[in-house]
C-alpha cells in the first residue's frame, strides 16, 4: 500500500517527482539529439525544467505559509514494503528538499540564459544542467537513500555528458571514481539493511541496533559519500588536463553531484551520529581539505583551482556536520555552489577586450561570498561551526587553517583571472545571471541576518531563517567571550588568507610559479595526488601480474597443458599396461591349453603304432592275469 | 492446456532443429538461407512465446508449482516425465526465451553451415529449457546431459584454431561432472523405499538419517549426495580453479557458443544446484553453507583478479562470468530469502549482460578480425570505436553498467539483494566480495576507455559501421530488458520469493 496525503496546494509529492522525471528526462533527450535539435536544444531544456519549477516553487510557498508537514510517500521497490530488509523509493515533501531542488532549478535556468545569450550553444552541456538539477532534485526529495543514489547517479551522468571530447583519460577516470563511490556508498546502504538498520528517513531514524556490523556499514557508505565529493584520495581526476569551459569542468562534474550526494549524509546525520563513525570522518575530511588545498596552490590553471577549492570548501562542510550538526554544513554547502555557479558563468564568458566595471566586481563578490565576508550564508556557516568547534581546540586551531588555505586559494583564482586579462561581456543576459546567483548566496536570504553572524546573535537579525526553517534548529548564539574568540579566529584567517593570496598571486609575479619551479619532485607528486596515483598504478600492475600469474599457472599451464597430458600419459600407460597384462593372459592361456592338449594327443598318437598295441596288449594281459592269481590266492 | 504448453516449449526447438535437418536447399541464390533462417528462428521464437506467457501468467506470492505436467515414462523404474514451472524456475524460464532467438538471429548472417548450428542452438534451447522445467532427477539429468552435446559440436565445427582441444577438453569435463551427477542420482534412488527420482516426492528432507556402508564405512546419503552434486556441476559451471575448460571455450568458440554457455547453461547449472540441494539435502545445506559462501568469495575475487589481467573481450567476459557465479554463491550460501533471491533474480541478469557483452564483442571481432583489445606489450589493438558507431558504444555502455551493479540496471537490484542477504551473515565475505565489485570499476571501465574512446588505431576501427537494423533488433530487447528490471523487478521478485520462502524453511 502506498502512503499519500495530498497538501493543500494540491501538489504531491508524485507530483515532484514527476518534475523531476521530466526534467531526466529532457536531458537524457538531450544528451543523445541535442546536436541534431535546432539551437542544439536550449528551448527543449528550457520546457523541461519549468515543470519542476513550477511544482516547487508552489509547494514551497505552501509550507513558507506554514500550511504543511512533510509529506511522504513510500513505495517497495525490491520485495513489498511490509518486508523486514525491503528496499524502499521515495519521495519527501518537505522545506529541505523543496529548498534544494527549487535552487538546482534556478541555478541551471540562469545558466540556460547566460548560455543561450553567449551564442555557442552545446547541445551536451544543455543535457547536463538538466540531468544536473533533476539529480539534485531526486536526491534532496528522496525519502530514502537509494532513490538518492539515483539523484547522484543522474547528476554524474550529466557531469560525464559535459565531459565529453575530453581526453579519453579524463572522462573515463572522472567516470570511474564516480562509480567506485556510488558502489561504495551502496555496498554500505545494503549492509545497513542486512543489519535491520532502516533508511527511511522520516521514520527510521532513532531505530538503528548498536551493533559492530552497522557501524561498518555505516563506514562504507560515508566513506563512499566521500568520495563522491571527491575527497582525497579520489581527487585525481581533478588534475587532469581540459580545454572545456568552467562549466563544462566544474559546474556539471563536480558541483551538481556533489550537491546531490550531501543529501543522504544531511539526512542520515542523527542516526550517523549516533553510531560514533561521523567525529573520524570529520577528521578526515579537513586533512582532505587541507591536502585539496595545497595541491590546487600549485595550479596555474584557473580551473583547477577552483575546482580544488571546492574540494577543500566540501571538506569544511562536512566537518561541520560532523563536529556541528547540518546546519553550518548547509550553509558553507550553498555558499560555495553558488560562489562557484556564479565564477563559471561569468568567467566562461570572459573574453580578452577592454576593462570594464563588471570584471572586477564580479570577481570580488566571488572572492568575497566564497571566503565568508559577512553578509554571505558562507560567513554564515563558518562562523556557527567556529562557535560550536571552541570547546575543542585542536578543532578550532586545525578549522582556522583550513579557512586560511580556503580563502588563500579562492583568492589566488580571483587574481589569476584578473590578471589573465579576460573581460566579462557587459551585457545584461551575461552579468544578471552570474550577479544574482551570487547574490542568491547572501545571508538575510538564507540565515535571517544580514551579516550572517559576524555581530553578536539578535543585533542584526531580519526574520525567518531559512536553513533553521528547513533543517529544524535555531541559530547558534555564542557567548561574549566565544563570540569573540570565533570573531578573531575566523576575520584573522579570511584576512591572512587573502594577504597570502596576494603576496603569492595578485603581484607582477606569480611566486607559486617560482615555488613550482624550484620544486619539481614536490610538484610532481602533488600533481599526481601525492603520489597516490602511483601507487594505485603499481597496486594495480601487481594484481595484473598475480592475475597474469594465476591465468598462465592454472589454466594454460596445468589445465590446457599439463593436465591433459597427465590424463593422456595415464591413460595411455594405463591401457598399454592392460593391454600387455591382456596379451600376457592370453598368451598363458594359448599356451596353457596347447600344452593341455597337445600331451594326450601325442599319446594318443603314439598309442596308435602296432608294436606298441602289441606291448600294450602283453602289459595288460599280464596285469590281469597275476591279479587274477593273486585273488585265487588269497581266497 | 498451460501444461501442455511447457512441452509445447520444450519440443517445439526439437521440432525445429529436425526441421533444419530435413529442409531441402531451397533453389535461388538469394533465397537459399533465408527459409531456414526464419525456420529456426520462428521455431525459437513460438518456443520463447510459450515461455513468457507461461511467465507472464503466473501469480504472484504462490509458493508452490503453478504449471505442470506430468506422466509416467520408464513406469518400471519410478522414471516419471514431469514438468513444472514455480517462483524458482520462472526466472530461468524467461532468461532462455529471451537469449536464444537473439542468439540465432545473431547468427543469422552465418556464411557457411547456417543449418547445423541454428539446429545446435535448437537443440541447446530445448535442452536447457527441459533442465529447468524438469521435476524428476533422471529427467534433469537427461536433458542437462543432452545439453553438453551441442556445445562440443559447435565449438568442434566452427571455433577458432584450437577447437578441437576446446572442444575434447569441454566434453571431457562435462563426461565427468556429469559421472558425479549420475553417482548421486543413484545413490538417491537407491536409498529410498520405494524407489523414485521425483524431487516432489523425495522433497522435505526423505533423505534425512539415510546412510549406506562401503568396506565397513558407513556414510550420509546426504552429505554423499550434495557433495557428488556439487562436484559434478562444478565441472559444467566455471568453479576457481577447475575453470580452465571454460577460459578454452571463450578463446576458442563461435560467440553465440560461448553467449550459450556463458549466459544460460552457467544459470541454468546454478539453478539446479539450487533446486537440487536445497530439496533434497536441507540439513546438509545448512551444515555447508559457509563453505559453499567461501567458494563464492575466492571465486568471485579470483576472477576479478585474473580479469585485470585479460586483454581480450571473450576472456575479460570469462573472468567476469568466473566472478559473477561466485557472486550468485555467497548468495545462496547465506541462506536467506534476500539472498537466494537475489541469486535468481542474478542469474537472469547475469545471463542478460553476458548474452549482450558477448554478441557485441561478436560484432567487434567480425568488423575488426580480433578480440583483443590490448596487446601484450600494452598498445592498444582496437580503439575510438564511439565517434564512428555510437549505438555500439551506447549499448556496450549498458551491459557494463549492469554488470557493475550502477542503480538503475539490473544488476543493482541482483546485487544489493546478494549483499543484503550475506552483509549480516558473512560479512567477511561480502566484504571480500566487495573489494571484487570495485576492483570491477577498473578493468571494465579500463575495457570501455581502450575500445571506445582514443583515436582509432586501425583502418577497420576508424572505418566502423555502427550497429544494422538487424544487429539493433536483436540487441534492443537486451538493453530494455536489463533497464526494465532495474527500474521495476518488483514483479519477478515476488514471483520467487514465496518459493524461496518454501525452500528456507525446510532448512530452518
Amino acid at each position: 500500500m502506498v502512503e499519500t496525503v495530498t497538501s493543500v496546494s494540491q501538489i504531491s509529492p508524485q507530483m515532484l517527482f514527476l518534475g523531476t522525471f521530466a526534467a531526466f528526462l529532457v536531458g537524457l533527450a538531450g544528451m543523445f539529439w541535442g546536436r541534431r535539435l535546432p539551437r542544439e536544444g536550449d528551448w527543449l531544456i528550457g520546457l523541461g525544467l519549468l515543470p519542476l519549477l513550477l511544482v516547487a516553487i508552489l509547494s514551497w510557498m505552501d509550507y513558507l505559509q506554514g500550511n504543511l508537514q512533510p509529506v511522504p510517500w513510500l513505495r517497495g521497490w525490491i520485495a513489498p514494503r511490509v518486508e523486514q530488509r525491503a528496499v524502499h523509493v521515495g519521495i519527501l515533501q518537505d522545506f529541505a528538499g523543496l529548498t534544494m531542488a527549487l535552487l538546482a532549478v534556478v541555478m541551471g535556468l540562469f545558466y540556460l540564459i547566460n548560455r543561450v545569450a553567449r551564442g555557442n550553444p552545446r547541445g551536451s552541456d544543455f543535457a547536463a544542467a538538466a540531468l544536473g538539477v533533476s539529480g539534485v532534485a531526486l536526491a534532496w526529495m528522496a525519502l530514502t537513500p537509494w532513490l538518492a543514489y539515483i539523484g547522484v547517479g543522474i547528476a554524474t551522468l550529466g557531469g560525464f555528458g559535459a565531459l565529453a571530447g575530453q581526453s579519453s583519460d579524463g572522462n573515463t577516470r572522472y567516470a570511474k571514481e564516480r562509480i567506485f563511490a556510488l558502489l561504495l556508498t551502496s555496498l554500505g546502504a545494503a549492509g545497513l539493511i542486512s543489519t535491520g538498520a532502516g533508511l527511511i528517513w522520516s521514520k527510521d531514524l532513532a531505530q538503528w541496533p548498536d551493533l559492530p556490523l552497522v557501524q561498518t556499514a555505516a563506514g562504507f557508505l560515508v566513506a563512499g559519500i566521500l568520495f563522491q565529493l571527491q575527497f582525497f584520495p579520489l581527487m585525481g581526476w581533478v588534475s587532469s588536463d581540459s580545454d572545456h569551459s568552467s562549466e563544462s569542468r566544474i559546474l556539471f562534474p563536480q558541483v551538481f553531484p556533489a550537491w546531490a550526494a550531501f543529501a543522504t549524509l544531511v539526512r542520515l546525520e542523527p542516526v550517523l551520529r549516533n553510531t560514533g563513525i561521523l567525529v573520524p570522518f570529520g577528521w578526515f575530511a579537513l586533512v582532505s581539505a587541507i591536502l585539496a588545498v595545497i595541491a590546487g596552490l600549485v595550479q596555474t590553471d584557473l580551473k583547477k583551482n577552483v575546482a580544488y577549492w571546492l574540494i577543500s570548501v566540501h571538506g569544511i562542510a562536512v566537518a561541520g556536520l560532523c563536529f556541528s550538526g547540518p546546519l553550518p554544513a548547509i550553509a558553507i554547502l550553498i555558499g560555495s555552489c553558488l560562489a562557484v555557479a556564479g565564477f563559471c558563468l561569468f568567467e566562461s564568458s570572459a573574453k580578452p577586450g577592454e576593462k570594464n566595471f563588471w570584471t572586477g566586481f564580479l570577481a570580488f563578490l566571488v572572492g568575497a561570498f566564497a571566503s565568508g565576508f559577512p553578509g554571505s550564508v558562507m560567513c554564515f556557516g563558518l562562523m556557527t561551526w567556529l562557535g560550536k568547534s571552541l570547546s575543542n581546540s585542536a578543532l578550532t586551531s586545525v578549522g582556522a587553517i583550513c579557512i586560511f588555505f580556503t580563502v588563500a586559494l579562492i583568492w589566488r583564482a580571483v587574481w589569476l583571472f584578473l590578471k589573465s586579462g579576460r573581460q566579462v561581456q557587459p551585457q545584461a543576459l551575461l552579468v544578471m545571471p552570474a550577479f544574482l546567483l551570487l547574490i542568491l548566496g547572501s545571508a538575510w536570504f538564507w540565515a535571517g541576518t544580514l551579516t550572517g553572524g559576524a555581530l553578536p546573535a539578535g543585533t542584526d537579525a531580519m526574520g525567518l531563517s531559512l536553513l533553521s526553517r528547513a533543517l529544524g534548529g535555531e541559530s547558534l548564539v555564542m557567548r561574549d567571550e566565544d563570540f569573540a574568540a570565533a570573531t578573531w579566529l575566523m576575520w584573522g584567517s579570511v584576512a591572512m588568507g587573502i594577504l597570502f593570496a596576494y603576496w603569492t598571486t595578485g603581484r607582477e609575479q606569480d611566486r607559486m610559479v617560482g615555488f613550482s619551479a624550484k620544486f619539481p619532485g614536490f610538484n610532481k607528486a602533488l600533481s599526481e595526488n601525492y603520489s597516490f596515483d602511483r601507487f594505485v598504478e603499481k597496486l594495480l600492475n601487481g594484481v595484473d601480474w598475480v592475475g597474469r600469474q594465476l591465468h598462465h599457472w592454472v589454466d594454460t599451464e596445468t589445465w590446457n597443458k599439463q593436465m591433459p597430458r597427465l590424463l593422456t600419459t595415464v591413460i595411455d600407460k594405463t591401457g598399454s599396461m592392460f593391454s600387455k597384462a591382456s596379451e600376457g593372459i592370453a598368451n598363458t592361456l594359448g599356451s596353457t591349453l596347447k600344452h593341455g592338449v597337445e600331451t594326450p594327443a601325442k599319446f594318443f598318437q603314439i598309442v596308435q603304432s602296432g608294436d606298441m598295441q602289441w606291448y600294450l596288449f602283453l602289459m595288460i594281459g599280464s596285469g590281469v592275469a597275476i591279479l587274477v592269481h593273486f585273488l585265487r590266492f588269497h581266497s | 492446456m498451460a501444461g501442455h504448453l511447457i512441452s509445447l516449449m520444450i519440443a517445439l526447438p526439437f521440432f525445429g532443429a529436425i526441421l533444419q535437418a530435413l529442409l531441402p536447399p531451397v533453389g535461388g541464390k538469394n533465397s537459399s538461407g533465408s527459409v531456414t533462417r526464419w525456420a529456426a528462428l520462428l521455431s525459437s521464437l513460438a518456443a520463447s512465446l510459450c515461455g513468457i506467457v507461461l511467465v507472464g501468467s503466473m501469480r504472484q506470492q504462490v509458493p508452490d508449482f503453478q504449471v505442470s505436467e506430468t506422466f509416467a515414462w520408464i513406469g518400471s523404474y519410478a522414471i516419471s516425465y514431469d514438468v513444472a514451472i514455480d517462483g524458482l524456475n520462472a526466472l530461468l524460464v524467461l532468461l532462455i526465451s529471451i537469449v536464444f532467438p537473439l542468439l540465432i538471429a545473431a547468427e543469422s548472417n552465418r556464411k557457411s553451415g547456417l543449418r547445423g548450428i541454428q539446429a545446435l542452438l535448437l537443440v541447446l534451447q530445448a535442452s536447457l529449457m527441459g533442465a529447468v522445467c524438469a521435476q524428476d532427477l533422471f529427467l534433469i539429468f537427461f536433458f542437462w546431459t543432452l545439453s553438453s552435446l551441442p556445445i562440443f559440436f559447435m565449438i568442434g565445427i566452427w571455433g577458432g584454431e584450437g577447437r578441437e582441444k576446446a572442444a575434447i577438453q569441454t566434453m571431457i569435463t562435462s563426461a565427468i561432472g556429469n559421472a558425479f551427477l549420475f553417482a548421486a542420482l543413484i545413490l538417491i534412488y537407491y536409498s529410498i523405499d520405494p524407489h523414485t527420482f521425483s524431487l516432489r516426492e523425495l522433497a522435505g528432507g526423505k533423505l534425512a538419517g539415510k546412510t549406506f556402508q562401503i568396506l565397513e564405512s558407513e556414510f550420509s546419503v546426504s552429505n554423499v549426495a550434495f557433495a557428488f552434486f556439487g562436484i559434478g556441476l562444478a565441472f559444467r559451471i566455471p568453479i576457481w580453479p577447475i575453470h580452465g575448460w571454460f577460459t578454452q571455450v571463450a578463446r576458442e568458440a563461435p560467440p553465440s557458443a560461448f553467449v550459450a554457455l556463458g549466459a544460460v547453461t552457467v544459470p541454468v547449472g546454478m539453478y539446479i544446484f539450487v533446486r537440487t540441494t536445497y530439496t533434497l539435502f536441507p540439513e546438509t545445506v545448512a551444515q555447508m553453507a559457509h563453505t559453499v559462501a567461501m567458494i563464492g568469495a575466492v571465486n568471485l575475487v579470483m576472477g576479478g583478479i585474473c580479469a585485470v589481467a585479460q586483454r581480450g573481450l571473450t576472456m575479460l567476459l570469462a573472468f567476469v562470468c568466473l566472478g559473477e557465479v561466485g557472486a550468485l554463491l555467497i548468495g545462496i550460501g547465506s541462506l536467506s530469502s534476500a539472498g537466494v533471491v537475489g541469486s535468481i533474480f542474478q542469474a537472469l541478469v547475469l545471463g542478460l549482460g553476458v548474452a549482450g557483452f558477448g554478441l557485441f564483442a561478436g560484432i567487434i571481432s567480425d568488423r575488426t578480425g580480433k578480440t583483443v583489445f590490448k596487446d601484450e606489450d600494452g598498445k592498444v589493438a582496437i580503439g575510438g570505436i564511439a565517434s564512428q558507431a555510437p549505438m555500439i558504444a551506447v549499448v556496450a555502455g549498458v551491459m557494463i553498467a549492469s554488470l557493475l551493479g550502477i542503480p538503475g540496471f539490473g544488476g543493482f537490484v541482483g546485487r544489493s539483494l546478494l549483499m543484503i542477504g550475506s552483509f549480516s551473515v558473512h560479512p567477511v565475505v561480502v566484504l571480500f566480495g566487495g573489494l571484487a565489485f570495485l576492483l570491477a570499476t577498473y578493468y571494465l571501465f579500463g575495457m570501455y576507455r581502450t575500445v571506445f574512446f582514443g583515436k582509432a588505431v586501425s583502418e577497420k576501427s576508424s572505418d566502423f559501421m555502427d550497429l544494422t537494423a538487424w544487429e539493433k533488433a536483436y540487441l534492443v530487447p537486451l538493453v530494455v530488458s536489463l533497464v526494465l528490471l532495474g527500474l521495476y523487478p518488483k514483479f519477478l521478485i515476488e514471483l520467487v520469493r514465496p518459493t524461496a520462502l518454501t525452500l528456507l524453511s525446510t532448512i530452518k
